[in-house]
C-alpha cells in the first residue's frame, strides 16, 4: 500500500515553554485509509494534528514526518495546505470582515494556482459552493456574516466541515470535530467524511469519544497517551476503549 | 514563519510607488515665497474680488503674527525637517489661461497623466456616472456632467470659477467653518489658496450621483493649497469624492488644504477621501507633508459624515471634524490610516456636541508597519448645552513589525450629565491564531495578512462607494507590500 | 511671579538649617523657573485643572509643629506599625523587620525635572524617610497616616521611600486625615519591588474643603513582582493622585485601581503612568468616577509599551457617573505602543446612571432617588472591595455611604 504519511519517533514540545508532549510517537497512513486517535485529555492528540499542519507553537525536536516521502518539517503551513493536508480546527478562528465565500474561494484558488489547475470561474465555483452547502447543511444565512463570527460551537465545525469537502485534502485532520455536536450534526460530519472516503484519501481523526467513530467505522484505531501511541487496532479497539476507559492502557 | 529580515529587506526595495511620474506640461509659476506682493498676484491672477484679496491679506497678516510667535503647532507626535516657507512656490497653473469647457479642450497630455493615474476620465466618469472635477496642480482643468447637474440647480465647479460666478455663496460661506485664523496651516491656506472645488445643492434635492475630484500635486516643490467647500442647502443631499496622489519628487512637498462643510438644517453631506500621495521612499527621503484642515458643521437634523482611507503622505495631519450645532444633528468619522516605512500619521477627528440629542459616531483604525508612528488623536466635547447627547468611539491599532508605534490619544470633555460617551480601543497585532486558520487553508503570509487586515478595516471601507471600496482594499495591498514576510 | 519669590525665601531659609544639596538645589532652580504647571504650553497633564489659586496663596514648611495626636478610633486603624507624617514630617519609631537606609545610599527612582509639584517637594521635604523592608515584616501592614494642624498656611513635603526585599510581602496602607488647615501637600512615596516581592497598597484621602493635596506615587518592580494599588477618594479642594509604575522585570504585574468623588467645587486630578519596559509584563488601570456639583475630575492615563517589551498585556478603564448640571469630566485614556506582539485595551464612558435599570428598579416601587443612590453605591462598591486591608475598606465604605445621600443628582 502507498503510504501519504509517515512519521517516525517524533518528539514534539510547545515552543514557549519547551513542555514535552509528543515522545517518540510513529504512525504511519496509507491511501485510502481513515485513522483515529483516542486517548484521554493532555496525551497528545491535538500537539498531533498541529505539528502535522505546521503550527509553529509547537516545535519538532526530534524525529521525521514524511508526507508523500516529502519531509514536512520545515515546510510552510501554506504549503501543506497546498499539497493536499486539511485539518479541521478544534476552536476555528474568527475572522472579521471576511466572508466565507471570499475565504473559501481564496483558498481553492491558491490551491488549484499551486497545483497548475485553471482558476475556476465565479460561476463554476459558486455552483460547487452552492452544492456542498447543501450536503453539509450549512445555514446559508450564516455564511453571509463573517467567518465563524457569531456562529455557535456546532456551526463552526459544520463549517469546517463544509471547507474539507471544498477543497478536497489528500489527508484530512479532524481535531475534535465531534465536540459539541448534536445527533444531528454528528451524523451529517460522519456522512460527509463517508462521502468522501475513496482509494486516494486518507483522514486522521482524533476524539475522545466513540460517537462519531461509530458513523465512521475506521480501519484503524490508535491510543495516543503520554506522548506515545500505546496500542493500535481496529474498531474493535474502540469497544474496548468504551468498556474498560484508557485506564487499562497505562 | 520567522520573520526573515533579509527577506524583508530586499522586497522593501522592490517596493515602488506605482504612481510615480512627472507630466512636463508648461506651467506658468510665481516665484518662490510669501509676501504681501504674492497673495496680491495670487488674488490678481485669479481676477479676485475685492473682499476676497482683503480676506487673504488678514489670513496673511495673521500668519506672520502667529508664525512669529509660536511657529508651526508642535503637539502632534509626528517629525520633520523645518519647512522653509520662503522656498515654495505659491503658485503653479498649467498654461492655459482659460479653463476649458470640455474634455476636449483639456491637454492631452494631461489627460494621460490621469491614465497613468489609473483615471480615465472619459470612461470612468461615464460608465460610473461620475461627475469629475479633476484639480491639476491649482487650476481644475475638466468638468463633466455640469450640464445635468445645472438642472438640478446643482454648482459643482473649481473654487475660482465659484468666486467669479456666484460670489454672494462664496461670501457668504468662505471661512464659516474654519475662520481665516483657525490654526497655522489654515491660516496660510486662506492666505494663499489656489484652487479647489466649490459645491451647492439646492433645497430639497438629492444629488444622484457621486461628485468626484482627483487632487495632484504636479510642479517641483509646489505647495498645493486648496480651498474646498460644499454647501448643502436645506433638506438636500451629496456624496462626494476625493482621491489624490501624487508623483515622486526628491525634495518633501507640503500640502496644506482646507475643506470646509456646511449642511443646513436636515441636509446631508457624506465625504469620502482616498488618500495615496508620495510617501517617500524606503529610506524615509522625499513624500508630502499633508497638513489639512477639515472640518463640517452641522444644523438642525443634519449630518455629516466623513470616511477616510489615508495611506499616503511622509506625514499626515488631519483631523476631519464636526461641530454639531444644530439640534438632532449627526456627525460621523469612518477612518483607516495606515504608515509604512517612514511614514508618520497623526490623524483623527473632532466632535464638538452644542446642539440638543446630537449624535456622533467614531470608528478609527491605525495600521503601523515599517518604522513610522501612528497616532490616532480624537477629541469629543460636550458643551453644557447639548443635552441628551451620544458619543461612540472605536479605534483600533495594528502592529506590523517591532520598529513602529500605535499611539492612541482620545480626549474625552463632558460637560453635561444627560450625555452618554463609550470609548473602546485596542492595540495589537495580527493574530497568530488566524494566520495559522487562513494559512492552513493555503493561503500563503502575505496573502493572509492582507485578508484580515482588510476584513479588520471593513467596518470603514463598507461606508466608501463601492468602486472606492474596491480601490481601497487594493491601496492597502499596495502599501503593505514587504511589510511581512 | 511673586510667589516664586516666596518659596525662594523658605527655601534659603531651609538651607540655613540643613547641609547644602546640589540636587535641592537644581531641583529648586528647575521650579523656580517654570513655577507651577499653570496652563503650560505644551504640557497636558494638568491641562484640566485651573491651578491658577496656587499662585495668590503662600504656603510654608512648618517642621517645628509636628507633635500632633492620631484619633485612631475614628479610622479604626490598628495602633502598631504607625507611622504618622505631621504637618509634612514623618515620625518613625524602629519596627521590626524594617531598617533605615542610610540617606548617602538614596537615589530616587524618578527625576524631579518630572513635574513641578516633585521638584517643589524635593527641594524642601526636610527629613526623608527611607525604609528598607525584610522578611521579618512579610505578611505585615504598614499604616502611614498624614496629619496636619497649623494656624498658617503650610506647605508639607514628605517623602517615603520602601525597598520591600525579594520574596517578601506586605500591605501598605496611606490615609490622609481630614482637617481644616489651609495647606499644600505634597507627598511623594517611592516603592521598589524587588524579585518576586508583593505590595498591596490601600490609599484613602479623606474629604477637606481647605487642603490642596497633590499625591505622587512612583514605582518600581522587579522580576516576578506584584504590585496592587487601590485608592479611594473623597473630594478636596484641590487633589491629584498622582501614579507611575514602571514594570522593570520580566513576569512583574500591577493592578491599580482608583475611586474618586468629587462634589461642590473640588476639582481632582488622576493621572496614571505604566510602563512596560520589559517583555512578559502585564497591568491594569480601572478606575470610576462619581462626579456631582461644580466639581471636575479628570483622568489622563496611559499605558506605554517599550520598544522590544514584547508579550505586554494592559489594559485600562476610567468609568465616569456625571451627577449634576455643573459637573465636568475630561478623560485621557492613552496608548503609546512601541512593540507589536502585544495586547493593550482601552476604554472611557461618561455618563449618568442607566435609564432602562433605573426604570426597572422604579416599576418594582422604589423611588428615583433611592434607585439612584443604589445604583450609584454599586459603581462604588466595585472599587472599593478591591481595598485589601479589612479596616480600611469599611472606613472607605463608611464613608462612602455618608457621602452618598448628601450628593445632588440631577434627575
Amino acid at each position: 500500500m502507498d503510504k501519504i504519511l509517515e512519521i517516525k519517533n517524533l518528539k514534539a514540545s510547545v515552543t514557549e515553554t519547551e513542555e514535552k508532549i509528543l515522545n517518540g510517537l510513529n504512525l504511519s497512513i496509507g491511501k485510502g485509509e481513515t485513522h483515529a486517535i483516542m486517548g484521554p485529555n493532555g496525551g497528545g492528540k491535538s500537539t498531533l494534528v498541529n505539528v502535522i499542519a505546521g503550527k509553529d507553537s509547537y516545535s519538532v525536536d526530534s524525529g521525521e514526518i514524511e508526507f508523500f516521502s516529502e519531509d514536512l518539517i520545515e515546510m510552510e503551513v501554506d504549503e501543506r495546505a497546498k499539497k493536499g493536508i486539511f485539518m479541521a480546527f478544534q476552536y476555528p478562528s474568527e475572522i472579521p470582515g471576511v466572508r466565507p465565500w471570499q475565504f473559501i474561494k481564496a483558498s481553492v484558488d491558491s490551491k488549484r494556482k499551486f497545483l497548475g489547475e485553471k482558476e475556476l470561474s465565479v460561476r463554476e465555483f459558486s455552483k460547487i459552493y452552492d452544492e456542498n452547502i447543501k450536503i453539509v447543511g450549512m445555514n446559508q444565512d450564516l455564511m453571509k456574516r463573517s467567518l465563524n463570527e457569531g456562529f455557535s460551537g456546532g456551526e463552526k465545525k459544520r463549517n469546517e466541515v463544509f471547507q474539507m469537502l471544498m477543497l478536497e485534502p489528500q489527508l484530512a485532520l479532524l481535531d475534535e470535530t465531534d465536540s459539541g455536536l448534536d445527533v444531528d450534526a454528528l451524523k451529517s460530519v460522519g456522512d460527509v467524511v463517508n462521502r468522501m472516503r475513496n482509494n486516494e484519501r486518507s483522514f486522521l481523526i482524533v476524539t475522545h469519544y466513540q460517537r462519531l467513530l461509530d458513523h465512521i467505522k475506521p480501519d484503524f484505531v490508535h491510543v495516543l497517551i503520554k506522548g506515545k501511541i500505546v496500542e493500535s487496532g481496529g474498531y474493535e479497539l474502540v469497544k474496548k476503549i468504551e468498556e474498560n476507559g484508557y485506564e487499562s492502557f497505562v | 514563519m520567522e520573520n526573515n529580515s533579509l527577506s524583508r529587506e530586499s522586497k522593501l526595495e522592490d517596493k515602488e510607488y506605482k504612481w510615480g511620474f512627472t507630466t512636463d506640461v508648461d506651467t506658468e509659476v510665481v516665484p518662490k515665497g510669501l509676501s504681501e506682493e504674492v497673495v496680491k498676484l495670487i488674488s490678481k491672477k485669479k481676477k479676485e474680488p475685492n473682499w476676497l484679496f482683503d480676506w487673504r491679506l488678514k489670513a496673511y497678516k495673521h500668519w506672520l503674527k502667529q508664525d512669529e510667535k509660536e511657529g508651526e503647532p508642535e503637539w502632534a507626535m509626528v517629525e520633520y525637517p523645518k519647512i522653509d516657507y520662503q522656498d515654495i512656490h505659491y503658485y503653479a497653473a498649467p498654461n492655459k489661461s482659460d479653463a476649458p469647457k470640455s474634455l476636449d479642450e483639456v491637454d492631452p497630455e494631461m489627460l494621460e497623466a490621469f491614465e497613468k493615474l489609473g483615471i480615465p476620465l472619459e470612461e470612468r466618469a461615464q460608465l460610473a456616472g461620475v461627475a469629475v472635477d479633476a484639480v491639476f496642480d491649482s487650476v481644475s482643468v475638466a468638468t463633466t456632467y455640469e450640464k445635468q447637474l445645472k438642472e438640478l440647480g446643482i454648482i459643482f465647479c473649481s473654487f475660482s470659477e465659484a468666486v467669479q460666478n456666484h460670489p454672494d455663496l462664496i461670501k457668504k460661506y468662505l471661512g464659516s467653518v474654519v475662520p481665516y485664523s483657525d490654526n497655522y496651516f489654515a491660516n496660510l491656506n486662506s492666505a494663499v489658496f489656489s484652487d479647489g472645488s466649490f459645491i451647492y445643492i439646492p433645497e430639497g434635492v438629492r444629488c444622484p450621483i457621486e461628485l468626484m475630484t482627483y487632487f495632484r500635486i504636479n510642479t517641483a516643490d509646489t505647495g498645493q493649497f486648496e480651498r474646498t467647500l460644499i454647501v448643502a442647502d436645506k433638506n438636500s443631499y451629496v456624496s462626494y469624492l476625493e482621491g489624490c496622489t501624487a508623483p515622486i519628487r526628491k525634495s518633501s512637498q507640503l500640502h496644506a488644504a482646507v475643506v470646509e462643510l456646511v449642511a443646513l438644517d436636515g441636509a446631508e453631506i457624506k465625504y469620502s477621501t482616498l488618500q495615496n500621495w508620495y510617501p517617500g521612499n524606503k529610506d524615509g527621503e522625499g513624500g508630502v507633508y499633508n497638513f489639512v484642515t477639515k472640518r463640517g458643521k452641522c444644523g438642525n437634523k443634519s449630518k455629516i459624515s466623513w470616511t477616510q482611507v489615508e495611506t499616503g503622505s511622509a506625514i499626515t495631519w488631519k483631523y476631519p471634524s464636526v461641530i454639531l450645532q444644530g439640534d438632532d444633528s449627526i456627525g460621523e468619522f469612518y477612518s483607516v490610516a495606515l504608515t509604512n516605512n517612514h511614514q508618520q500619521a497623526d490623524t483623527g477627528t473632532k466632535m464638538i456636541h452644542i446642539g440638543k440629542n446630537t449624535k456622533s459616531t467614531i470608528v478609527a483604525k491605525g495600521i503601523s508597519a515599517g518604522k513610522g508612528n501612528n497616532t490616532y488623536r480624537g477629541q469629543v466635547k460636550i458643551l453644557p448645552s447639548a443635552e441628551n447627547s451620544q458619543n461612540f468611539t472605536q479605534c483600533d491599532s495594528l502592529l506590523i513589525g517591532d520598529q513602529c508605534g500605535a499611539i492612541t490619544l482620545p480626549y474625552i470633555e463632558v460637560k453635561n450629565p444627560t450625555a452618554k460617551l463609550e470609548h473602546e480601543a485596542s492595540t495589537s497585532k495580527v493574530s497568530d491564531e488566524q494566520l495559522f486558520y487562513l494559512m492552513q487553508r493555503g493561503l500563503d503570509e502575505e496573502e493572509a495578512h492582507h485578508m484580515i487586515i482588510t476584513g479588520w478595516s471593513k467596518e470603514v471601507f463598507k461606508e466608501l462607494p463601492f468602486e472606492f471600496a474596491v480601490e481601497a482594499g487594493q491601496l492597502l495591498k499596495v502599501s503593505l507590500e514587504g511589510a511581512v514576510g | 511671579m511673586e510667589y516664586i519669590k516666596h518659596y525662594e525665601k523658605n527655601f534659603s531659609d531651609l538651607l540655613k538649617t540643613s547641609d547644602i544639596d546640589h540636587a535641592k538645589q537644581n531641583s529648586f532652580d528647575f521650579f523656580s523657573k517654570s513655577g507651577f504647571p499653570i496652563k503650560k504650553k505644551g504640557d497636558e497633564r494638568w491641562k484640566y485643572l485651573d491651578l491658577r489659586s496656587l499662585e495668590k496663596t503662600f504656603y510654608s514648611t512648618d517642621y517645628d509643629n509636628d507633635n500632633l495626636t492620631i484619633n485612631f478610633d475614628s479610622i479604626g486603624l490598628d495602633k502598631s506599625n504607625i507611622i504618622s507624617v505631621n504637618n509634612g514630617v514623618p515620625k518613625y519609631e524602629s519596627l521590626e523587620g524594617i531598617e533605615i537606609i542610610p540617606n548617602e545610599l538614596y537615589t530616587p527612582i524618578f527625576s524631579f525635572s518630572e513635574d513641578e509639584f516633585l521638584s517643589l517637594n524635593t527641594s524642601l521635604s526636610s527629613k526623608h524617610l527611607l525604609l528598607k523592608v525584610n522578611s521579618k515584616f512579610n505578611g505585615k501592614v504598614l499604616n502611614i497616616v498624614y496629619i496636619s494642624d497649623s494656624e498658617k498656611e503650610i506647605l508639607e513635603c514628605p517623602r517615603i521611600f520602601i525597598e520591600v526585599e525579594q520574596n517578601v510581602e506586605l500591605t501598605v496602607n496611606e490615609i490622609f486625615i481630614s482637617s481644616d488647615a489651609v495647606n499644600l501637600k505634597l507627598p511623594v512615596i517611592e516603592i521598589i519591588l524587588n524579585e518576586n516581592s508583593k505590595v498591596f497598597h490601600n490609599l484613602v484621602f479623606q474629604s477637606s474643603f481647605t487642603e490642596n493635596n497633590f499625591k505622587f506615587t512612583r514605582v518600581d518592580q522587579k522580576e516576578d513582582s506584584f504590585y496592587k494599588l487601590t485608592s479611594f477618594s473623597n473630594s478636596s479642594l484641590l487633589a491629584a493622585n498622582d501614579i507611575k509604575v514602571g514594570l522593570n522585570g520580566k513576569n512583574s504585574e500591577c493592578d491599580l485601581k482608583g475611586l474618586y468623588f468629587t462634589t461642590l467645587n473640588s476639582q481632582f486630578n488622576t493621572h496614571v503612568v505604566v510602563e512596560h519596559n520589559v517583555p512578559y509584563t502585564k497591568s491594569n488601570q480601572y478606575f470610576k468616577g462619581i462626579l456631582s456639583d461644580n466639581s471636575r475630575a479628570v483622568f489622563s492615563g496611559k499605558i506605554y509599551v517599550e520598544k522590544n517589551a514584547q508579550k505586554a498585556y494592559a489594559e485600562q478603564k476610567d468609568l465616569n457617573l456625571v451627577m449634576s448640571k455643573g459637573a465636568e469630566i475630561d478623560t485621557k485614556p492613552g496608548l503609546e505602543i512601541y512593540a507589536d506582539d502585544v495586547e493593550c485595551y482601552h476604554g472611557a464612558t461618561a455618563g449618568h446612571v442607566d435609564e432602562s435599570t433605573l426604570y426597572y428598579m422604579m416599576t418594582r416601587g422604589i423611588d428615583k432617588k433611592s434607585a439612584t443612590q443604589m445604583l450609584v453605591n454599586g459603581f462604588a462598591t466595585e472599587i472599593i472591595n478591591e481595598i485589601t486591608d479589612e479596616k480600611l475598606r469599611s472606613f472607605a465604605q463608611k464613608q462612602s455611604d455618608d457621602i452618598l445621600p448628601s450628593l445632588s443628582f440631577d434627575l
